[in-house]
């Protein structure tokens, strides 16, 4: 069973900036019929607002908590009772803290988790027996890079992160009697979006993402394009692929060595004084795509491609002269 | 988790009644426990019988009893002569006549496409006939109301449908004769269905595939504006005969309407 975008019927939560609101976009340029579900009415409304009229017949707002359990089924429910079907669930929002773990307040590191993981298990609750019904639908989890690679100061996004990978791998394994459901775990790298501004705070200076991101529409057309393929795991970004390649070759030395730069590459020399973010209610910035983070390296892989290809080249030269040798 | 409905019920009787005239044979669908719902009675268009509603009906029948009736002179109501075809007044005479013989009031009535024009005809002559009415691609779009336009507009649907639905359309053409059929379109291109909506005081459902070639969106948001109750739902995908070709798409969204009625307004059933 074929996913027709122009057809479909797809929820996405934490709707209201980053890559769920790319990826709204980019489903609605598609053809498709969008439930867009966030905390934040106003920010909703200026994506919808966007617009054409015509178009704006094709998006339907919910404003809601992914942790609030009930009301995601309702907006599940709803779904089918206002379109007849859902061909696709992207569970999206998330949120973050930084902090080292024996610092940061402790309700902020579990509103991190339940948001992240419970949201997502919310949903996967809310929409799958309707899939079962149907017999057909993809689920898309957007994990992360973090969902299989550790970084410090982030321990609650890392945990969510990792705990959202092994829902999804033995979800996929419960729901193997029905074939035309599929679940999938996107792994973006470090993306331009607004998550960094929004983030809780204890480490005492701006936060920044790692460099380079990449578009949150990349990350966007991944999801997207997993709805009609779907694929077990989708990894976003040049610079995921390396990383993850070390640490599954040297998990030991790759955890050990990517600490310090982990931590240079997120922070600033810019004081800033501690704050909860957006854990425990909405803020009424960062409503765009982007976060700012710009200019990105995005489209200009050279460095990346430099790397990756001298790591390549030193790996077959040592290969070769091991081969020489023997 | 609030989930779906539970599986489909179990299968219909057939059931001969007389419509003043004719004799009308029927399907129905008795759900296995009784929830008190207004019963659904499903209206068949041009020129399809009362089978291609069977996919619709086997979901709907999990809360609420069913019929689906063959019109006179479609399906096995074969009744008037092959050479006479009622114009649409006719067929609505005929709707209400069957559902008074079989004691049927305040029912929900669900219509597709020619079938629309049938059950607002029907509603507007027996106001107490439904207590809420579901109009799933209603025909016949003023705009398209000549033979050209109509039969562009058919052969593009044509595309749309799936094998099983194209073979139940032959055996339904040739059972009720292709003059027949011509004549019936006729009848019902002739037939003024927006003069009609404004006076349909009751909830009202319309409900619009997508990929549905016959019935335009500007029209189907007309209809549903034209209603004093009318609200619109658009199906992404569906096509023209949605009750067939989308059923679990289409019940859903049809149930969800109805248990809307039924709960609101528990009906003059219960008041009578």
């Amino acid at each position: 069973m074929r996913i027709k975008l122009s057809d479909a019927v797809v929820v996405v939560t934490g709707a209201s900036s980053g890559i769920g609101r790319a990826t709204v976009e980019s489903l609605v340029g598609a053809g498709s019929t969008v439930v867009a579900v966030a905390r934040r009415d106003a920010a909703l409304q200026e994506l919808a607002d966007g617009f054409d009229r015509d178009t704006r017949e094709r998006i339907h707002l919910e404003v809601a908590d992914v942790t609030d359990a009930v009301a995601v089924d309702r907006i599940s429910r709803e779904t089918v009772e206002r379109f007849g079907k859902v061909d696709a669930w992207v569970n999206n929002a998330a949120v973050n803290q930084y902090g080292r773990f024996e610092e940061v307040p402790f309700d902020e590191w579990q509103r991190v988790v339940e948001t992240n993981l419970f949201g997502y298990a919310n949903g996967v609750r809310a929409v799958l027996p309707w899939m079962r019904e149907q017999g057909y639908g993809t689920i898309v989890n957007v994990g992360s890079i973090l969902s299989k690679a550790p970084a410090p100061l982030q321990s609650a996004y890392v945990a969510s992160k990792y705990a959202i990978r092994g829902l999804t791998e033995s979800l996929r394994q419960e729901i193997q009697d029905a074939k035309d459901i599929h679940l999938s775990l996107i792994m973006p790298g470090p993306v331009d979006t607004p998550l960094f501004q929004h983030a809780a705070n204890r480490t005492g200076w701006r936060i920044k993402p790692p460099e380079p991101t990449v578009d949150a529409a990349r990350v966007a057309a991944a999801v997207v394009k997993n709805i009609v393929r779907p694929r077990r795991e989708v990894p976003v970004s040049a610079s995921t692929r390396p990383l993850l390649l070390f640490t599954r070759l040297l998990p030991g030395t790759t955890e050990r060595l990517a600490a310090r730069p982990m931590v240079a590459s997120h922070l600033t020399d810019e004081a800033q004084a501690p704050s909860a973010g957006n854990l425990f209610a909405p803020v009424p910035h960062g409503t765009g795509v982007s976060g700012g983070w710009k200019p990105s390296r995005a489209g200009r892989p050279g460095r990346t491609l430099a790397v990756v290809g001298g790591v390549g080249a030193a790996a077959a030269t040592a290969i070769l002269a091991t081969r020489r040798a023997a | 988790m609030t989930g779906p409905a539970p599986a489909p019920a179990a299968t219909p009787r057939w059931q001969l009644a007389s419509a003043g005239r004719w004799r009308v044979a029927s399907r129905v669908w008795e759900p296995p426990t009784a929830r008190g719902g207004r019963p659904v009675v499903l209206v068949h268009g041009l020129v399809v019988s009362g089978d291609y509603h069977v996919p619709l009906a086997e979901r709907l029948a999990t809360r609420r009893s069913v019929h689906a009736p063959d019109l006179p002179g479609f399906g096995r109501s074969a009744d008037p002569p092959l050479e006479r075809a009622l114009p649409t007044r006719d067929l609505a005479r005929a709707l209400i006549d069957w559902c008074d013989a079989g004691g049927l009031s305040d029912v929900a009535l669900v219509a597709n496409s020619f079938g629309c024009q049938i059950a607002t005809e029907a509603v507007l002559r027996r106001p107490d006939l439904a207590g809420a009415l579901v109009l799933l691609a209603p025909t016949m779009d003023p705009r398209a109301r000549r033979y050209g336009e109509q039969l562009r507009r058919w052969r593009m649907e044509m595309k749309t449908q799936s094998g099983a639905l194209q073979r139940l359309m032959v055996r339904d053409y040739l059972r009720a004769g292709i003059p027949r059929a011509l004549v019936t379109f006729r009848h019902a291109m002739h037939d003024r269905i927006e003069q009609r909506l404004p006076h349909l005081d009751l909830p009202a459902l319309v409900v619009r595939g997508t990929n549905d070639p016959i019935v335009e969106d500007q029209w189907a948001a007309e209809v549903a504006d034209l209603l004093p109750r009318g609200e619109l739902r658009r199906l992404p995908g569906a096509t023209h005969a949605v009750n067939h070709e989308q059923p679990l798409q289409t019940a859903r969204v049809v149930a969800a309407f109805l248990d809307e009625v039924d709960a609101t307004d528990p009906g003059r059933r219960a008041a009578a």
